[in-house]
């Protein structure tokens, strides 16, 4: 077995470009399997994430606001955006049978957060009624938030003195929450009387985004929880027709449309990681057929020596498990660093819930990739090395005499 | 650790190539954020002179790396270009801020290509030491 290992690297360094050759496609294999998995779990875990951090069964927002897929926009991208309604549709939603609580959101878009930032979207919550925000704050956050204390989503990089200014008016961040990888990341989550000081801040500054309407007396959105044992839809059918001018849209609805895009993104990286996978395995087989047969000679020569059939095999075998070895943990490297430092470029580009799995599957990934890349290109030298145990030697050497 | 007239090598070449690769993508591809409206710089724009000039300065060692035959010469410009990359590894985000959003050239574009330069010149640097180190060995026995 020494031998045959020893042989084997020896055949393989004497031969630089025909083994630079072979390690790059086993490289190619393991990059297309560990950065195409990578980027199908990191939108899986997205969308999970995405689900998990809406927090609410229905989401109530003005009529416009949905039509124009603004909520969207805020959540998912985290482009900044505002629209607003009476408050008197809180009630109105809360009247509704089946709704077991209503809790209102305020959405501000800041001018501009100090150097070196383009505007925030701020989210203002109801601490009394919030069910779909405080979870997750805890989760960073345990005290209450005071006024004039905000929480940054994990994107936004909070200055030494940890104060943000926003409309003239300086917030001290308390906090920095956990990536989601949505829009919500690039957000700032602030109580009621921040919010409306901040509202309040941005007309003194001459921004209008009320047009004209009371700032105290104007919400955003509505997250509804639905009674146990109601159905959702109905519930959302019935704000639809009985409350005006807003449209209550189910949770489920905004996750699924979603997913759908992501169907589609997985599906087209799995075929290429498919289709790379299927093209490097044949090229693959024919090299290492290709290379036997121009062997034949040196594999004759070698069973005269006194090498056993079983031995020329081995051969064969290490040295594709020493090419598919080298070309694997290249291939992975590379893979690792495409895939981790560009990950914020990657999730910008694909405008979809973007968000690394933890490092236990990260690392199995890793391990993963390898492994499969080394037993495909074990498998690939299979043929030659069944081909060559069944070499007739004396026939080999009479032909090239 | 004698001096010796050989031909450049794959390492020295790639190390060159590499520095080169990483002067040039900060300069261009992966330059920071521009100007603010007023016409006043943001901090990435100071992170990313900073690489420039750790670049310029791998671009001077791998030109010294590829032109001297001295091996002892070549393992200590292999240490000074190690030095360097971390250096620049450390410099945007860490050593100098960057803006405050995620969603901005100099955390999208500027820092990973300045990561992935200088991880491919340490890569580089890291395996000429060790080539060296073999071959040095190999002339004691």
């Amino acid at each position: 077995m020494k031998f045959e290992r020893q042989l084997a690297r020896r055949n393989l360094s004497r031969r630089p470009v025909r083994t630079a050759a072979l390690i790059l496609l086993a490289a190619f294999l393991s990059f297309s399997v560990f950065a195409g998995s990578m980027i199908v779990l990191s939108l899986q875990n997205g969308l999970e994430s995405y689900e998990s951090r809406l927090g609410a069964d229905i989401v109530v927002v003005p009529y416009e606001a949905r039509s124009h897929g603004t909520l969207e926009s805020i959540l998912l991208q985290g482009i900044p955006g505002y629209f607003y309604m009476d408050e008197t549709y809180l009630d109105k939603v809360r009247a509704i049978s089946g709704v077991e609580s209503a809790s209102p959101q305020f959405y501000l878009a800041s001018a501009s957060a100090g150097c070196c930032s383009v505007a925030v979207q701020i989210i203002g919550f109801d601490p009394d009624t919030d069910f779909s925000i405080q979870p997750w704050i805890r989760e960073s956050y345990s005290r209450d938030l005071g006024d004039g204390d905000v929480i940054v989503g994990s994107g936004i990089t909070v200055p030494k003195n940890r104060t943000l200014r926003f409309y003239n008016q300086d917030c001290r961040v308390v906090a920095s929450l956990d990536q989601t990888g949505t829009g919500l990341d690039t957000a700032v989550y602030a109580n009621m009387n921040t919010i409306q000081a901040l509202m309040a801040g941005s007309q003194t500054e001459g921004f209008d985004y009320f047009g004209g309407a009371d700032p105290q007396r104007t919400i955003s959105s509505i997250m509804v929880k639905v009674k146990d044992g109601c159905s959702i839809e109905s519930v959302a059918n019935d704000i639809n027709i009985h409350v005006r001018h807003v449209e209550a849209t189910q949770a489920k609805t905004m996750v699924s449309s979603i997913a759908g895009g992501l169907t589609n993104v997985s599906r087209i990286i799995g075929g290429l990681t498919a289709m790379i996978w299927a093209l490097a395995i044949v090229i693959l087989i024919l090299a290492f057929v290709m290379i036997s047969h121009e062997r034949t000679r040196e594999f004759a020569i070698l069973r005269v020596m006194g090498a056993s059939q079983r031995m020329l095999s081995g051969l064969l075998r290490w040295e594709a498990a020493f090419i598919s070895l080298v070309g694997a943990v290249l291939g992975v490297a590379v893979g690792a660093l495409v895939v981790f430092p560009f990950s914020s470029l990657i999730r910008g580009k694909l405008d979809l819930p973007y968000l690394m799995p933890g490092s236990g599957v990260v690392l199995g990934l890793l391990v993963g990739s390898v492994v499969l890349a080394v037993a495909a290109g074990s498998l690939t030298s299979a043929i030659s090395a069944y081909r060559i145990s069944r070499i007739d030697t004396g026939l080999i050497l009479r032909e090239g005499a | 650790m004698e001096t010796k007239k050989r031909r450049a090598g794959g390492c020295d070449l790639l190390l060159l190539v590499l520095s080169v690769v990483e002067l040039v993508g900060i300069r261009t591809v992966f330059r920071p954020c521009g100007p603010k409206e007023d016409g006043s710089w943001m901090n990435c724009h100071w992170a990313g002179q900073a690489v420039t000039g750790i670049a310029v300065c791998l671009v001077i060692l791998s030109i010294a790396h590829l032109l001297t035959g001295n091996r002892g010469m070549k393992l200590g410009l292999d240490v000074g270009v190690m030095v360097l990359t971390v250096f620049s590894v450390l410099i945007p985000g860490r050593l100098i801020g960057l803006c405050m959003m995620p969603d901005m050239r100099c955390h999208q574009l500027m820092t990973p290509g300045v990561t992935v330069c200088s991880v491919l010149v340490l890569a580089a640097a890291v395996a000429d030491a060790a080539l060296i180190g073999r071959k040095g060995k190999r002339h004691e026995v």
